[in-house]
């Protein structure tokens, strides 16, 4: 139709296309868990796009949604007691949620490679780093000999950094350390070169000087596959440092979306303004930090206004804030805000000593 | 000077097998000193294994500590027994980390945070419920949820109630150790300003135990780094973060995250080789040479002394520290 109207030649219509599609689209997805006393919604109408070779944070405090967003969007959410209510979730042309578990299965490990917080509790204690390895490799390319898979993932074992990496294969996870185990957590991610990248909280349990080894891996390796990537945090200094465009979730929804440059330079939400207050800094100088009062919600009696309302300095006892929930509307290209008063954010940073 | 630390050491007997030969002690501290003069704050930053967190159990003395010396507010209190040591619990409390793991699910808000003045006051019984309603209100929880259990609040309030338990007996200094690692961001900076406003209103000295170095840099007056159970750099806070002198400092502090896009590419990040060794087995000569990128032929046979760098009560422990290298010649 574009073209059509352009006019343009077939070629440009194909280059505007690829642009345009993304790799990975969630669609109003909604998560919800049976507790005692009702309901939990723990995604609510979750949408976001990952574009083809660009790094997404997604950013919240526990319990803001952002892990069950993923993993619904995989299906690696346990049901019961989790039940995926609704939403599209499309890759490659197919709606993930619509698949059969194989076809899934297919996709998951190859097209879609993971890596998880915690590698003690992801890897099998029972199976040797290079047993599990070989395990990803062989389940998507039959084609390979043994010997082919011992090479592969000598090699992959090494591209991650572990050292000694032919004798390493045959140890156990227990006898990796916490930054070893994260880099095979990567080796085993990237073992097909998927497109797509789902990293959440990786090197959230690590210390520090482990934690910049982890990242330079990660980042090497993306750079190298091009994949992808979804980096699932609380923490917004690795969001600034890595990420070109940034989902803000809060109680299970997206409150701000949009490029990283402008959620920390222009932010559009009152949430996203309170955590880049509540950020100590390594530089500058010196102020208090600008807190948000009380505590996230119970996402079982939320009520049927904005769900920050409660936390908000801006909402001030404004009737609309607690009556109506504000919709995810463009505030400017591509950032978008869940805030009724969001031309008034700006300011409200500026007061608070934010911007 | 309220607290003075002195060549503090810790060593662990490890447990030997049947048939392994005599184990040799780690090290856990190996001789540590410093000073926290009244009213400000200390932080101990290091790694997991770095023994911050065990230098704060010797200091209030819920371990007995090998050699050292620990002098608070004049007195020597590094081998009180027991019952000497009562007048002095009160006047130094800890705070620990897990909000979650720290409190006795099956007591009420009310009777943990009276708990420390059963033993350290002959406060009346209603004079002890008035003190824990004014201390409930001053570390921002609502009187009125005394009766309540630890699981009905979330992790922010419990840190809370673990303050005001330190807090009733009104003590001098407060141990924290990691007392915002567990928290979220927003309830992170809400503990922060709790601890900030603390402070300013008592009097407060604190020794922070802490792995995050901008909540450091944002709380403290002084800094100390750790490695292997010894302080391998102390100073004042701006020189340390603006003039950090060992390379242990450097790669922690370029290893922290930018806080904004914009400042992408102005930090190189320092990757340090490999994990922290284990203090059972150290290397030979300076701890950290085997991670070090600076690291020469005198490292790896001699041990650095924490040296003054020249600027006032900034100490170094490196063999290639600014203004060290003439001294090596």
């Amino acid at each position: 139709m574009l073209g059509a109207v352009i006019g343009g030649p077939q070629q440009h219509e194909t280059n505007r296309k690829a642009e345009l599609t993304p790799l990975l689209s969630v669609q109003s997805l909604t998560t919800e868990f049976a507790v005692e006393g009702g309901v939990l919604r723990a995604v609510d109408s979750v949408s976001f796009d990952l574009q083809a070779g660009e790094l997404l944070g997604v950013v919240g405090e526990s319990g803001s949604g952002k892990s069950v967003t993923v993993l619904s969007a995989l299906r690696l959410i346990p049901q019961p007691p989790a039940r995926i209510r609704s939403g599209e979730v499309w890759f490659g042309g197919q709606d993930l949620l619509k698949l059969s578990e194989r076809e899934l299965k297919k996709i998951r490990g190859r097209d879609i490679g993971m890596i998880f917080q915690d590698p003690m509790t992801s890897l099998n204690p029972v199976l040797s780093i290079g047993q599990q390895i070989a395990e990803v490799l062989e389940a998507h390319n039959p084609e390979l000999s043994r010997s082919d898979v011992t090479e592969r993932s000598v090699e992959l074992l090494a591209s991650v950094g572990v050292p000694d990496a032919k004798s390493r294969l045959k140890q156990y996870p227990h006898e990796f350390s916490g930054g070893m185990r994260q880099r095979a957590m990567i080796a085993i991610a990237m073992a097909n070169t998927p497109s797509v990248l789902i990293a959440d909280e990786p090197t959230t349990a690590l210390d520090v000087t482990i934690q910049a080894q982890v990242l330079d891996v990660l980042e090497r390796s993306r750079s190298q596959s091009g994949a992808a990537t979804i980096l699932i945090t609380h923490d917004l200094g690795l969001i600034a440092e890595m990420a070109d465009r940034v989902v803000v979730m809060y109680a299970g929804r997206v409150v701000e979306s949009g490029p990283t440059d402008e959620i920390f330079n222009s932010p559009q939400h009152p949430y996203t303004v309170g955590l880049l207050g509540s950020l100590p800094k390594l530089e500058g100088e010196i102020q208090r930090l600008v807190s948000i009062d009380g505590t996230p919600p119970d996402l079982v009696a939320l009520g049927a206004g904005c769900p920050f309302a409660e936390r908000c300095a801006m909402a001030d006892s404004r009737s609309i804030c607690n009556d109506e929930r504000p919709a995810l509307e463009l505030v400017a290209d591509s950032h978008a805000s869940a805030c009724h008063f969001s031309n008034e954010v700006q300011g409200f940073a500026r007061k608070e000593g934010v911007l | 000077m309220l607290l003075s630390v002195r060549n503090l050491e810790k060593h662990f007997d490890q447990s030997k097998g049947a048939f392994s030969g005599p184990a040799s002690p780690i090290r856990a501290v190996d001789g540590v000193s410093f000073d926290i003069p009244r009213a400000t704050t200390l932080g101990l930053v290091g790694e997991s294994g770095s023994g911050k967190t065990t230098t704060g159990r010797l200091i209030t003395r819920l371990l007995d500590p090998t050699s050292g010396s620990i002098v608070f507010d004049g007195d020597e209190i590094t081998s009180l027994s027991r019952g000497e040591l009562r007048s002095f619990r009160r006047r130094m409390q800890i705070v620990f980390q897990d909000p979650f793991a720290s409190l006795d699910p099956r007591m009420r808000i009310r009777q943990i945070v009276e708990e420390p003045l059963r033993y350290s006051t002959n406060l009346k019984s209603n004079e002890r419920r008035e003190r824990v309603m004014e201390t409930l209100d001053v570390v921002g929880l609502n009187p009125d949820h005394a009766e309540r259990y630890p699981h009905e609040f979330s992790g922010g309030q419990r840190q809370r109630i673990g303050i005001a338990r330190a807090l009733i007996v009104r003590p001098e200094l407060l141990v924290l150790d990691e007392p915002v690692s567990a928290l979220d961001v927003s309830i992170q900076a809400q503990i922060v300003n709790l601890l900030e406003d603390l402070q300013q209103e008592f009097g407060l000295s604190y020794l922070l135990i802490a792995h995050d170095l901008s909540v450091v840099r944002q709380i403290c007056d002084q800094v100390a780094v750790m490695y292997l159970g010894k302080i391998v750099e102390l100073g004042a806070r701006d020189e340390v973060y603006e003039g950090p002198s060992h390379p242990y400092t450097r790669a922690l502090l370029s290893a922290v995250p930018i806080s904004n896009p914009r400042l992408r590419g102005t930090r190189e990040r320092i990757v340090l080789k490999g994990d922290i060794p284990s203090p059972a087995n150290k290397p030979s000569g300076c701890d950290f040479h085997t991670r070090c990128y600076m690291a020469g032929d005198i490292c790896r046979t001699d041990s650095p002394a924490l040296e003054d760098s020249g600027k006032e009560g900034h100490f170094v422990s490196c063999h290639f520290a600014e203004g060290r290298r003439e001294h090596i010649k």
